[in-house]
């Protein structure tokens, strides 16, 4: 693979790539450094590429993989996530600022947040990323059963906190 | 209308919609303003939102930068050097070690050779009566401890008057009975 071909088949996965290292790792630099890292990393093997069956689901794995080393080696970064929290509380809390419709939208963020990391990645591919079953068993290397059971579990979650938000309102926990 | 979007919400929920229902549920719940499904199009709103997350252009002309100048080469020289360095090594301590070799030959011939066969015989002569000279001088204290051997001897011979005087304190006592 030489820079043209670069471009135009690795290149334009840069914005789903992030949006994924996102998932994990809720920090836009962070996951900003991950793509890089990870489309260098491509360059670096693209004599391997022709072994390659599925360029995308290649792609999504180092990003996985990368992420959660990022995860794993940036401790500092935990409190930079905690600061962003409330930072996002703050605005959250000033009544003029936001709507009711984007308040719903940031609790809907933090019942996300919470799930389990599997179900977090399925639901990231299927419903933002609107990837089919075969295609998010092959990003993540996992079986087409194991999607389906991940996504069924993350809606049912999500369902349920959203009828005791309905239930008690925003406040509650 | 309400009764088509219920019917997808809860095949959602079930996690049984193919993605056409669903890119279809999310128009619905767009264009729904009914309150009781508020937090099911805010919950397709957030999704539309998160898909609308993306890098910036100037992101491109930095990978591009990253990989088409100064890592490429780096990485092909640190390659090229780690492919190649056991090689190198192993050519290098054959090199050095075949000069050594060859130096400490040409100090040998150099040490032992004489201009002319005369010179060489003149010192071979003398060295060979230097040896001899030396031979000469171990065969004299060879000699000298042979005479070792007579000495013990004249020992055997003081041994043998300590037993005539034996012989003689004998005599001595015979008279004495006489």
């Amino acid at each position: 693979m030489d820079v043209t071909g670069f471009k135009e088949e690795v290149l334009p996965l840069k914005n789903k790539l992030f949006r994924f290292a996102l998932t994990f790792v809720k920090d836009e630099e962070l996951a900003k450094d991950v793509v890089q890292e990870v489309l260098i990393k491509v360059w670096e093997k693209r004599a391997e590429m022709v072994f390659v069956q599925n360029l995308e689901a290649w792609c999504m794995q180092i990003t996985r993989n990368k992420a959660l080393d990022k995860l794993r080696s940036k401790h500092v970064k935990r409190t930079d996530q905690f600061e962003v929290q409330l930072d996002t509380r703050k605005e959250r809390d000033t009544p003029y600022a936001v709507t009711e419709r984007s308040q719903l939208m940031n609790r809907i963020q933090g019942l996300i947040d919470a799930l389990p990391q599997r179900q977090r990645e399925v639901m990231q591919l299927r419903d933002i990323e609107g990837y089919s079953y075969k295609e998010i068993a092959e990003n993540l290397d996992i079986d087409i059963n194991l999607v389906k059971t991940n996504l069924f579990r993350a809606r049912r979650k999500i369902k349920e906190s959203l009828i005791k938000v309905e239930a008690y309102g925003l406040q509650a926990g | 209308m309400d009764s088509k979007l219920d019917k997808l919400l809860e095949k959602y929920w079930n996690a049984e919609t193919d993605l056409q229902e669903e890119q279809e549920l999310k128009a619905l719940l767009k264009e729904s303003k009914h309150p009781s499904r508020e937090n099911e199009a805010a919950l397709m709103a957030h999704y539309e939102q998160q898909a609308a997350q993306v890098l910036d252009d100037a992101f491109d002309s930095e990978i591009l930068a990253a990989i088409e100048k100064p890592e490429t080469k780096v990485i092909s020289f640190s390659s090229y050097v780690n492919r190649y360095a056991s090689i190198a090594a192993a050519v290098l301590v054959m090199a050095i070690s075949s000069i050594m070799f060859v130096q400490n030959q040409e100090s040998y011939t150099s040490e032992d050779t004489f201009e002319s066969p005369e010179e060489a015989y003149a010192e071979l002569k003398k060295q060979l009566l230097m040896v001899s000279n030396y031979m000469n001088k171990g065969n004299r204290t060879v000699n000298e401890l042979s005479t070792l051997g007579s000495a013990a001897d004249e020992l055997s011979a003081i041994g043998k008057m300590s037993s005539a005087e034996t012989s003689l304190e004998l005599l001595e006592e015979m008279n004495v009975n006489n």
